[in-house]
This record gives structure tokens, C-alpha cells and sequence, in this order.
């Protein structure tokens, strides 16, 4: 890479940094780890910067890259996420309220739901939801189909009902 | 993709799947709410600084780079460098597994049937019974070669003394050999000295090899065929090769002194010497008492 390209993607990492990490944290639920994964996918950018000619698709290849280095990393046997009989205790004795998205209890409350949604459908409702992506970009992104990006949502929906309900009559008891 | 696809064939459409509008709790979670929430969750005021930047990605992607000798994950051209690793890794633990099983199965099945029993081990055995100091004596051709290096032409025999070769050379019948030569090959351990005389008549040659060795120690080492000699009388013992030729083995002063057409433990068949057993008994007897 020469050194006009290598300061170009330097402003690239420096621009676009803070939101993929932010995107890595919804994916792995921890700050450390969403570093790594975040210098992970930007150094898979770095080896395919030439060959990405469309600068404009450079989200979408980090984005790939991280959503596949975060799963890889969480079927690790060191890092495989186990099944456990009950959920957490949830923080606080509030239950859910109407102003669930404020609040350092509230916040908490979301990773531990999100946590209870299995990757792959998590996945899917980070980029859908909040990296906005449509069915068919979430699609390529993941190297799936559409109808599987559908019913992923669906379920990874359901899941996190189901977790954020149970944490919420836990938190009311 | 790590996603598990739909196996029930389901097609669910955008508004099975997306309940819209906002809601107020986990019964009406719908798409703005979880949006609303994911967007909280990253915004956490409380992250901790982050610790990457574009000079921490430069520097890891140039060791990534130096790692790979070049080779780069490129979008669309599979995983070259990754790949190959994980090949590299599957082929070394199946290496591994297949050695294992052998180093099992293969003295399992060699012990139960008895007959592929190698001559070092029943050497080994031999050794073991007969105590620490007969283990170089016993041991098979095997370990000997192993032990003293067999590669031919090696040097491994001292040359004949002259009183030694002069008390030889009157004992044997007059002008039936020459004078001695070195013996080259067939080492063995602790060896003393060696020889080979031509014989006049061709295709005859006598072979002379001297070793440290305890009385009858040729008698307790076994080879493939059996054991080395057999005791034939007083303290003279006789090695037979399969096409009939004879070696005699006699004992004195620590040396054991072998006189036939045997070049080596191992060498089958032998020279013919055109002696008899006494007339190798006695030239190995004048022999042994040269070396005294």
C-alpha cells in the first residue's frame, strides 16, 4: 500500500472507528472485545483495500467482516456462549417502564437481553435495527438469503421478547 | 454464513416478522423500540475509551502482512493464508492420530502372534534375564549393528598383532591361505582385533575375529535363526551357517576368538574355509594363546 493509500485509510479508520466498535459491542456485549473485533475487521480492510474499488462499499466489507470475525470468535471454545438454566439476576429491582431506552438500569437490562438472543439472530437485529439495513443488504452482508434475514429477525425478535419479558417479571418480583 | 437457514421453508413476510410502530413494553416491542434501545446500548456514556486507532490497525495489519508472507484475505477469494492453516493443522493432527494408532496396534498385533517376534526383542529378553553386564553379548544382530555401525567398509576391526598372525598362520595347514588383511565391516562390540586370509584355493577365505566376551556368550546371543552357536564340547563352541560351513568359537582371557568363513554375525551364507572343525579349533586355539 503506498503512502497516499495508507493515510487514506487511516482517515477511514479514524472516521468510521467509533461506530464499528459501537456495532462490534451490540455483537459481543463487552468493550474490550468489541476493540479487538474492531481492529479485527479494519485489518481485513487494510489487506482488501485495493481490491475494493468502490469506496463507497467500504461499510458493508467492514461490517461483513465484523459480524463474521464476532460469530467465529464466539464459537471458539474459550469464548462459546453456553446455554444456562435461568437468566441473570436482572439489575435493580425495576421492571421494564415506558423510558426503557434511558437509564443506566434500562441499558443493562438490553445486554442482558441481548446477550440471551443466540448469535446469529443477533446478527441480524444489529444490522437491521440499528445499522438500519434492509432485508436484502442485511442478506449480502451476512451471506445469506433474504427469507433466512426474515425469519432470523423473526425469531431474534421473539427471543428478545421473551428474555426482556422474563428479566422484566424477575425485576417486578 | 454462520446463520442457520430456514429449514421449515418458511417465507415470512416483512410484516409477519417486523411489528411496527413504537412500543411501550416487552408485549409490544416493536422495530422503533428496539432500534430505540439498540441505539442506547451503544451510546453507553460509560464505555471505555477505545484503544483502537489508525496507527494501532496500521501496525497490526503490517504484522499481519509479514506474518502471511504477503497474503491477504481478499473478499471473494476465499480465505487463502487462514485456509491453508487449518488444512496444515487437520493434516498434522491426522499424522499424529495415524502414528498413534500404529505405535498401539502394531506391537499388539506383533506380540499376539508370537511368530513376527523380532530377534532384538527375544535378544532384549535374553539380555534382561542374564543381568546388566551380558547385555552387549546378548544383544541380536540388530543392536549390535547398531550399537558398533555396520556400514560397510568401516574400520572397526583393529589390525592382527604380528605374534598373533605368525602363531595363526603356523597353525593352519601350510599354503592353504595367505597373509592377513584387515577386516573391514560386520562391527561389533568391543572388539579386539580382525582379519580375513585369502585362501589359495578360490573361492575360500578364513575369517579371524577376536572380542572382548565372557565364556559362552555367543551360546545366550540370539539371532533370527536362533542362537549364535552351540556348545560342542569343553569350552569350543561352533557356529553352522545354512549352507553348512563352520565357525568355531573358543574362550580364554576375556576374548572370544572366531574362526571360520563368517565375515560377520549376520552374514549368510559364509565363505567356505575347506577346514575342518578341529583344524579351525586348533588355529583359534594357537590363536588365543598369541594374544595371551
Amino acid at each position: 500500500m503506498s503512502p497516499e493509500e495508507e493515510a487514506e485509510f487511516a482517515a477511514y479508520v479514524t472516521a468510521r472507528r467509533d461506530r464499528v466498535r459501537r456495532t462490534a459491542y451490540l455483537l459481543c456485549g463487552d468493550w474490550h472485545r468489541s476493540d479487538d473485533l474492531t481492529q479485527t475487521a479494519f485489518v481485513k480492510l487494510y489487506g482488501a483495500w485495493d481490491q475494493v474499488r468502490d469506496r463507497a462499499a467500504l461499510d458493508a466489507f467492514v461490517r461483513r467482516c465484523l459480524v463474521r470475525a464476532t460469530i467465529d470468535e464466539s464459537r471458539r471454545p474459550w469464548r462459546r456462549e453456553r446455554a444456562v438454566a435461568e437468566l441473570p439476576q436482572a439489575p435493580g429491582d425495576r421492571g421494564l417502564t415506558a423510558d426503557l431506552a434511558s437509564g443506566v438500569v434500562d441499558r443493562q437490562l438490553m445486554r442482558q437481553a441481548l446477550d440471551g438472543v443466540p448469535p446469529g439472530q443477533r446478527a441480524v437485529l444489529v444490522l437491521r435495527y440499528y445499522e438500519g439495513m434492509d432485508v436484502a443488504a442485511t442478506a449480502a452482508a451476512l451471506e445469506c438469503s433474504e427469507g433466512n434475514v426474515k425469519s432470523q429477525t423473526a425469531r431474534g425478535l421473539a427471543a428478545l421478547k421473551a428474555v426482556l419479558a422474563e428479566l422484566g417479571a424477575r425485576g417486578g418480583e | 454464513m454462520p446463520i442457520d437457514d430456514d429449514r421449515d421453508g418458511r417465507d415470512l413476510r416483512p410484516d409477519e416478522d417486523e411489528p411496527a410502530g413504537p412500543g411501550s413494553g416487552p408485549q409490544q416491542l416493536g422495530t422503533d423500540t428496539v432500534s430505540r434501545l439498540l441505539k442506547a446500548l451503544a451510546d453507553d456514556p460509560q464505555a471505555p475509551p477505545s484503544a483502537v486507532t489508525a496507527d494501532s490497525v496500521l501496525a497490526a495489519a503490517r504484522a499481519e502482512r509479514t506474518r502471511r508472507g504477503g497474503l491477504t484475505a481478499v473478499p471473494g477469494q476465499g480465505r487463502p493464508a487462514g485456509g491453508r492453516r487449518r488444512t496444515g493443522l487437520v493434516a498434522l493432527v491426522a499424522a499424529a492420530a495415524v502414528a498413534g494408532i500404529a505405535a498401539i496396534v502394531i506391537p499388539l498385533s506383533s506380540s499376539n502372534t508370537g511368530s513376527t517376534t523380532t530377534a532384538a526383542n527375544s535378544a532384549r529378553e535374553l539380555a534382561a534375564a542374564a543381568g546388566p553386564s551380558d547385555v552387549a553379548e546378548a544383544a541380536g544382530p540388530a543392536d549390535r549393528a547398531g550399537s558398533a555401525g555396520t556400514a560397510a567398509g568401516q574400520a572397526c576391526w583393529p589390525a592382527l598383532a604380528a605374534p598373533p598372525a605368525e602363531a595363526l598362520s603356523a597353525a593352519l595347514p601350510p599354503g592353504a591361505f595367505g597373509a592377513p588383511l584387515p577386516l573391514d565391516g560386520g562391527c561389533e562390540p568391543n572388539p579386539v582385533a580382525g582379519a580375513v586370509l585369502p585362501g589359495s584355493v578360490p573361492g575360500t577365505e578364513l575369517v579371524v575375529r577376536v572380542v572382548g566376551a565372557e565364556p559362552g556368550a555367543c551360546a545366550r546371543s540370539v539371532g533370527e535363526a536362533g542362537s549364535r552357536c552351540v556348545a560342542s564340547g569343553g569350552d569350543r563352541y561352533v557356529a553352522t551357517d545354512p549352507s553348512g560351513a563352520k565357525t568355531v568359537i573358543v574362550y580364554g582371557n576375556g576374548n572370544e576368538v572366531a574362526i571360520g568363513g563368517l565375515r560377520s554375525v549376520d552374514a549368510v551364507p559364509s565363505m567356505p574355509t575347506g577346514l575342518s572343525a578341529d583344524q579351525l579349533d586348533a588355529a583359534a586355539r594357537a590363536l588365543l594363546a598369541a594374544l595371551e
